[in-house]
């Protein structure tokens, strides 16, 4: 693939790439800065791209191990106490109930392990499939409905969700 | 167990989770990226253009100068033989085969009367026999330089208080030689004046110097002379730089202690800190820092250079102790609007009482806007 397509495909995809990355940090200047992160590695990676894959996923890949790095030398700050001082990923009517709701499902969602979050943001946020989830994290498609399921257990167990009744308790 | 099957009632939770996940991408972000990509982009194919030119031309200079070099080798010689020789063609006779050829005696004229070998490149044997004279010369030369630099240590070892650039001065040794000189003893395995060598390494020292001296300091029991004569020769900036050129990880330690020690190079310690591959080693001797130092530091926080504004807060952000906690708190709250570097040495710092306050600047208008600034300051700066 030419230098030219990849660059255009890149300013292409840029919202869908900040949008992910807006869902994986939950911070929208941090999640600039993760996208600005992962334009730097494109520039260096690009003949990696054969056109295999969508480049969607390719892209969305890059963008996740940005954020892995991140977090990984994050370990340093302190953490955010429970009101967030930092942008909201929900809008300005969190006051309401369906808000609270939303905030509590935001909060299960970044408690969740790793690997977990990054499958949950990747097939329920972005609607992926199966197979385009594993390709992006690298992992086998049984691994994606595992973690899936352990993903929404997790996140209906955080929000009081009872699976016989459902409704929140 | 069929994955899919069992998280079908899993709908409604889907559809709750995509609601609370729905975010609002800024086009002015998006605008950003894409001017940033552009640029980077830009950059990127303009550095690789000038990579190639830089590379084209690099294969023609040393084109040009092999063929140079060839040309002048070949150096250019009379057309016509005969004219030195001064003997006419020899034209062949009806004489038999085996007759030589009338030779005839070489006629000296005003054109070949000057050197014989005039334009011929010099044979082999004459290039030895010329350098070998040469050489017997300058060794003779080099003996009594040798001779002169061995009397001048003899005479500092004996009385250390002498003047040793007086010594040189009187030994009559110019100062660059005087340190090939002392370099060369420095360098025997078994030289029993190394301290007296290293005090006038101190004094006619270059940045030639900095490889032996530091091969010097690997032995511990040099390493503090040792140090402090590299620093005298090169300076604080040259022993910042010299322990980037050691793999020695003690003898870095010893070079980041020695430079944190004083007020005066502590600038070039920040230039290793700056280093972000050295940054984490460097930090460690930052542990426990005297009040001087902590002053000068906290006053780095106001440099007119930002990466000197970074570096110290890093070191801040590392040292322990309520002192600097209290330090910077009382900066940044006597001063919100102090710089950003300021608050991120106290985001960076460990303990109770940074934690508390940071708690209690979450809650203060006038203190939030800048520690929100600095959290995404330091996001930038750590990655």
């Amino acid at each position: 693939m030419d230098r030219s397509t990849v660059e255009r495909l890149v300013v292409e995809h840029l919202p869908k790439a900040l949008r992910f990355a807006q869902r994986l940090t939950g911070d929208a200047y941090i999640a600039e800065e993760v996208v600005q992160e992962s334009l730097l590695r494109v520039l260096r990676r690009w003949r990696s791209y054969r056109g295999d894959a969508a480049f969607d996923t390719w892209f969305l890949a890059i963008v996740v191990n940005v954020d892995r790095d991140r977090r990984r030398q994050r370990h340093q700050l302190l953490p955010l106490p429970p009101e967030d001082i930092t942008a909201k990923t929900a809008g300005p009517d969190d006051h309401a109930a369906a808000g609270e709701l939303q905030t509590a499902l935001r909060c299960a969602i970044d408690r969740l392990p790793d690997r977990q979050r990054e499958v949950a943001l990747l097939s329920i946020g972005e609607g992926l499939a199966t197979h385009e989830v594993a390709k992006i994290l690298d992992i086998s498609d049984a691994n994606v409905h595992t973690c899936l399921h352990l993903a929404r257990k997790r996140i209906a167990k955080a929000i009081g969700l009872d699976h016989a009744n459902r409704e929140p308790t | 167990m069929n994955p899919n099957k069992s998280d079908a009632h899993f709908d409604e939770l889907d559809q709750q989770i995509r609601a609370a996940l729905q975010v609002d991408v800024s086009p002015l972000q998006i605008k950003r990226l894409e001017t940033f990509w552009r640029d980077k982009s830009l950059a990127d194919r303009r550095q690789k253009i000038f990579r190639r030119f830089a590379a084209m031309a690099a294969m023609i200079l040393i084109v040009l100068a092999a063929s140079h070099k060839l040309w002048s080798t070949h150096a250019v010689t009379p057309s016509d033989p005969n004219q030195i020789a001064g003997a006419a063609p020899a034209t062949p006779t009806s004489q038999p085969k085996d007759a030589f050829p009338e030779s005839r005696p070489i006629q000296l004229t005003a054109e070949n009367a000057h050197s014989m070998s005039h334009g011929r490149p010099a044979t082999a044997y004459e290039q030895i026999m010329f350098s070998a004279r040469s050489r017997q010369r300058k060794m003779v030369q080099r003996n009594a330089a040798f001779n002169a630099i061995d009397n001048v240590v003899e005479r500092l070892a004996g009385d250390p208080n002498t003047d040793p650039r007086q010594l040189l001065a009187s030994a009559g040794i110019a100062l660059p030689n005087a340190e090939q000189f002392l370099l060369r003893r420095l360098n025997r395995p078994d030289e029993p004046r190394r301290e007296t060598v290293l005090q006038l390494l101190a004094v006619c020292g270059t940045p030639q110097s900095t490889a032996a001296i530091l091969q010097l300091s690997r032995d511990p029991a040099m390493r503090e002379q040792a140090l402090r004569t590299l620093e005298q020769t090169v300076g604080s900036a040259g022993l910042a730089r010299a322990a980037t050129q050691t793999n020695d990880a003690g003898l870095r330690t010893a070079i980041y202690r020695r430079l944190l020690a004083n007020a005066t190079s502590l600038d070039a310690y920040l230039s290793l800190v700056q280093n972000d591959f050295l940054r984490d080693e460097v930090l460690v001797v930052a542990d426990e820092l005297p009040r001087p130092i902590i002053d000068a530091l906290l006053q780095r926080l106001n440099a007119d250079k930002q990466s000197t504004r970074l570096a110290a807060a890093f070191v801040l952000g590392h040292a322990n102790g309520p002192i600097v906690t209290k330090s910077l708190i009382d900066l940044v709250s006597e001063n919100p609007a102090s710089p950003t570097e300021a608050w991120l040495a106290l985001i960076a710092r460990r303990g109770q009482q940074a934690d508390q306050f940071l708690t209690y600047a979450t809650r203060q208008p006038r203190l939030l806007g800048h520690f929100n600034r600095a959290r995404v300051y330091w996001s930038q700066t750590i990655h």
